[in-house]
Parts: C-alpha cells; sequence; structure tokens
C-alpha cells in the first residue's frame, strides 16, 4: 500500500522548490501533493475524498490568494471527514495574533517558515516527530 | 416740656426704625452678593432674590427679562405680581416694545410714577394696573443680558435711595447672569471639543491601525524574496561549488549576505514597531531563572562559541518577560559578537540591589566602545563599526523596551577594554528598611 499523500498548499513558487528539495533530503516516502491557493486545496481535499485517498497531514501557509488559509482551516473543520486531518500552519508571520487564531480555527500546530531554508530540514524532523511519516527505507518495504 | 420730649422720643423711634432699616438693606445686599457669587443656576436666582428685595421695598410686582440668543428679543424668564392673562401677553417683546423693551434699547434705567395718571405711557403698562415701576437693564460693558423691573400697584412713586438700591441689586444681578451664561457656553464648548477629539482620536486610531496592517503586510512580503535569494544561494553553493572559481563564490557569498542583513533589518524593524504599540503589562519576572534558560536555549551563547557566567543571584524585577527577553537576547549577543577575531568571548552578569532598583550588568570581553561615540550608541540605526554585521536597532531596541518598563540602560567602555552594559529596572522585592 502506497504510504498516503500529504497536501502543502504554498503560494510561493520558490518556497514549493525548498519544501521538495527538504521532503528528499530527509527522506520522507509519503508523495507531496502542492496547492497553489486556496481554492485549489478545496479541489484537492474534495476530489481526494472521493477517490478516498485523503491526505495524511497538511501543511498550510495562510496568505494565500482566493481563500486563505484560514477559510481552508474553517472549511476542513466544518467536514464530516476533513475534521480530525491533522493541520500544521507554515507561515512567515510570528504574529501572536495570528497563531491564536489559527489554533482557534483547529489547526494542530503552527510553525514560522525558517529565514533560511536549510533549515527545512530540522523543521520536518521535528513534524515527524509528532506525526509519523513514511520514510522511503520503510517504504520500500510494503508493510502488511 | 412734655410735649417736647414727646417729640424727641418720637424722633428718636423714627431714627431708631429708619437705622434698622438701613441695616436690614445692608444686609439683603451683602446676602445677595454672596448668594450670587456662589449661584450655579439664574432660574433660582431670581426665584430666591427677587422677593426678597421686593418684599424688603414693600413691592408687590417684579418682571424680569433675558434677551434671546440672536439678541432681537425679550423673553420672560420670571415674574411676580401679574395676572396669569396679563404675564401670558408679554412672554415676549421686541426691542422698544414697552417699558422693558425700551429699557433694553436705551440700554438705561426708566423710572415712571403715577402710571395711571401719566400721559404718553404705553398702553400695555397702563393696562397692567400697575401705579409705579422702576425698571433697569442687566448688562455688562458691551452687552445686554436682560432687563429687571420692581413695581408696585399701590404706590405711586420711589424714594431715591429705593431706586439707588434697586440698581446696585440689578448690576449684581448682572454679573451674576453673565458669568453664568459664560459658565453654561464654557461647558457646551467642552462637551463639543470632547466629542470632536474623541471623533479624531478613533479616526486617527483606525489610520494607525490601517497603516500598522499595511507596513507589518509589506515587510512580511519583503522576506519571501530574501528566503528565495538565500535559498538558491545556498542550492547553487553546494551543487556547483566546483564549476564556481572563488570569485564568483564570493559574489554568490556576497548576495547571500546581503539578502541576509535585508532579512535582519525587516524582522528588527518589524520587532521595534511591535514593542512601540504592543502593551507591555508589567509583573515580577524572575531575571535569574529567565537568564538561565536563555543560556541553555541560544547555541550561540554557550561553549565552545562563548562563556557566559551569571555571577548571582540576579533579584526579581518589575518587568515584562517577553521584553526583558528580548533586551537580555540583544544585550548577550552584542556581547559575544563585537570581540578581536579569534578572541573567545567571555561575558559576566551580575546584579546590585540599591534603593527599590536592580542594576543588572552584563561585562564583555570585547572591542570596546570609544568614549567619543558612547552617547549615540542607544540612537536609531547607529553602528559604530562597520567590521561588524548589524543593523543598527538592536540597542535602540534595548532603550525602547527598558523605557517602556520604567527602567534605564547605560554603558561604560573604553576602546579595547570591553564593555559594561547595564539595565536598571524597578525591585520586585521591598527595598530593606
Amino acid at each position: 500500500m502506497n504510504p498516503s499523500p500529504i497536501l502543502y498548499v504554498e503560494d510561493e513558487e520558490n518556497d514549493v522548490v525548498f519544501m521538495r528539495r527538504a521532503f528528499a533530503s530527509t527522506g520522507i516516502a509519503n508523495p507531496l501533493h502542492v496547492a497553489r491557493d486556496g481554492a485549489e486545496a478545496l479541489a484537492y481535499l474534495k476530489a481526494a475524498s472521493q477517490a478516498g485517498e485523503k491526505p495524511c497531514l497538511l501543511l498550510l501557509d495562510l496568505n494565500l490568494p482566493l481563500f486563505s488559509g484560514f477559510e481552508v482551516l474553517q472549511w476542513m473543520r466544518a467536514s464530516s471527514e476533513f475534521q480530525m486531518t491533522p493541520v500544521c500552519v507554515l507561515s512567515s508571520s510570528d504574529q501572536p495574533s495570528d497563531m491564536e487564531h489559527a489554533k482557534k480555527q483547529g489547526a494542530d500546530d503552527y510553525r514560522v517558515k525558517p529565514s533560511s531554508p536549510s533549515q527545512l530540514g530540522s523543521l520536518l524532523d521535528s513534524i515527524r516527530q509528532r506525526w509519523p511519516l513514511e520514510s522511503e527505507m520503510k517504504g520500500q518495504s510494503p508493510s502488511t | 416740656m412734655i410735649l417736647a420730649s414727646r417729640r424727641l422720643a418720637r424722633q428718636r423711634h423714627q431714627a431708631e426704625q429708619a437705622l434698622e432699616k438701613q441695616n436690614e438693606r445692608l444686609r439683603l445686599l451683602s446676602d445677595s452678593l454672596r448668594y450670587l457669587l456662589s449661584a450655579r443656576d439664574a432660574r433660582k436666582v431670581a426665584e430666591e432674590l427677587f422677593p426678597r428685595v421686593a418684599d424688603h421695598l414693600g413691592l408687590d410686582t417684579y418682571v424680569h427679562f433675558l434677551m434671546d440668543e440672536e439678541g432681537k428679543q425679550l423673553k420672560l424668564h420670571s415674574c411676580a405680581g401679574l395676572s396669569e392673562e396679563f404675564a401670558q401677553s408679554i412672554q415676549c417683546l421686541q426691542l422698544g416694545e414697552s417699558v422693558s423693551g425700551e429699557v433694553a434699547r436705551q440700554q438705561a434705567p426708566i423710572v415712571i410714577e403715577r402710571i395711571q395718571e401719566a400721559r404718553d405711557v404705553p398702553g400695555l403698562l397702563r393696562r397692567s394696573g400697575l401705579r409705579s415701576c422702576a425698571c433697569n437693564p442687566l448688562m455688562t460693558p458691551g452687552r445686554l443680558i436682560g432687563t429687571l423691573a420692581f413695581a408696585s400697584r399701590d404706590r405711586d412713586e420711589f424714594k431715591e435711595d429705593e431706586l439707588h438700591f434697586i440698581k446696585t441689586i440689578s448690576q449684581y444681578v448682572s454679573i451674576a447672569l453673565d458669568r453664568l451664561q459664560t459658565e453654561a457656553q464654557l461647558e457646551v464648548s467642552r462637551m463639543h471639543l470632547e466629542s470632536e477629539v474623541e471623533k479624531r482620536t478613533s479616526k486617527l486610531r483606525e489610520a494607525v491601525g490601517e497603516l500598522e496592517h499595511f507596513s507589518y503586510t509589506i515587510t512580511h512580503d519583503m522576506r519571501a524574496p530574501l528566503r528565495s535569494m538565500t535559498g538558491f544561494g545556498e542550492i547553487l553553493l553546494e551543487e556547483a561549488r566546483d564549476q564556481l572559481d572563488p570569485k564568483h563564490r564570493d559574489y554568490l557569498q556576497r548576495i547571500m549576505k546581503s539578502a541576509e542583513r535585508m532579512d535582519a533589518l525587516i524582522r528588527d524593524a518589524l520587532n521595534y514597531s511591535k514593542i512601540v504599540r504592543e502593551q507591555m503589562p508589567l509583573s515580577k519576572v524572575n531575571v535569574q531563572m529567565l537568564l538561565d534558560e536563555m543560556l541553555l536555549t541560544y547555541p550561540g551563547l554557550q561553549p565552545p562559541t562563548a562563556t557566559i557566567q551569571i555571577e548571582g543571584p540576579i533579584p526579581p524585577v518589575l518587568g515584562n518577560q517577553a521584553g526583558l527577553t528580548q533586551c537580555f537576547s540583544n544585550l548577550l549577543n552584542n556581547a559575544v559578537k563585537f570581540v578581536r577575531p579569534g578572541q573567545l568571548p567571555q561575558v559576566r552578569i551580575r546584579a546590585r540591589q540599591n534603593d527599590g532598583a536592580v542594576r543588572i550588568w552584563v561585562e564583555d570581553n570585547g572591542i570596546g566602545i570609544e568614549k567619543d561615540h558612547v552617547g549615540r550608541l542607544f540612537g536609531m540605526f547607529q553602528r559604530l563599526n562597520r567590521d561588524y554585521e548589524g543593523t543598527g536597532i538592536g540597542l535602540a531596541l534595548v532603550r525602547k523596551v527598558a523605557e517602556r518598563m520604567g527602567g534605564q540602560v547605560g554603558v561604560e567602555s573604553e576602546a579595547g577594554k570591553g564593555s559594561r552594559f547595564w539595565l536598571e529596572l524597578q525591585s520586585a522585592e521591598p527595598a530593606p528598611q
């Protein structure tokens, strides 16, 4: 069985490049799906639920075109299917008001984007400690 | 003989009566003055003072008008001794109309005696049934406030001293009414001003809020491209290191350094504006614990990068946890940064309690500061050494935070001999007796 995908909602193209590299370097085997705005994220989630391929984790930026990260969160927490899906906000805002608001809307975690992308690896490592993800080594031997 | 002594007795009795009357008048005058000086309400003045004056003079009637706000008409304010129907007919007088109107027009007193027999008496006055009337303008220099008339239904004349008394009372009343009207106008102006200030403050607050949001968003968005510059620089340096000659590697590193500096500038500016606008509630802060935790958390403040020694105990202070963390973070990072190349930064932290204040010293073995420059050190964007990276905001931020916590910062230093920065705050413990 293939590991469940992780949905990364991020409009900043370069941040997506850095995240893909960090995924590769940390050896996370879960496929990374990218949605470039809030509307794309919602469309992906709806389609995924029909196909029975719900993501095991969302990495969610807040400042997004069309629907903001807050709105995506709100929609998920109101839907019966994504009520429990773990969401880790990944934003460059370190404003306590944003952090509080995200937690209130149902975010499970809030991480400030590191100022240097080379620190993304250790950020992913700590995320992994909270939500066990598939590693490439493990992914090669199919689980029973 | 008997006749003469009776006459004498009568004369003495009359003199005593006159004296008594005179005394009573003086008392009334001084009472009126005291009353008018402390009066807060124009209607009460009329209701309480005018009947007493009329009674003292043996008069049965008084009529008091006030000018309307436009200064064109007299409005009846209070009266006594007139029939209700007649009072109704004089609710409003034009300037020049009847006696009070004429007094207002001329701004001079008018006395009319033997009204019922006299010629050229206004019809209105004759119909009132009064026999004599003395009307005075109520005015201050340059401003007519109203009129005040005393009158009688059964007396044909006034005595000279009575007219003088009425005039004096009218002058007192003028001053009191002028004061009351001025106070009322002041109160209206004050209320207007207050609501105006409130309106403008709320508009200003709104504008500041919008501006803050705008500047926050824009500086926040400025950090994303910088992140990309640093990130791609790192990738290029990692993947194409061998293809780049040393000169081009240097260029690339300069680009990355500039991006990092720009990011530090934006971060510091954001921090500074946050400190300036956010609330900073004060409470007892355990500085010893705060410093211990900081030294454990930041690798840059630990061996082998630096040795920092806390020579405790550091007494608790009245401050703000987040603000103090910001202050010590900036002071300690400076202490380990400004050393000669190759030198191990050595920092000592100690405290002294004095007169309800705690002064905490951060002492380093760094390059020190030239005496001439010490005064500029805490200014915004002041960078005193171009060999060291910095935004010139760090110490300005420390000073701002210290001030917002009711404290002070300072430094003692000499070039080449290290620096001793201090932060002084209110002690959280009562001063020893």
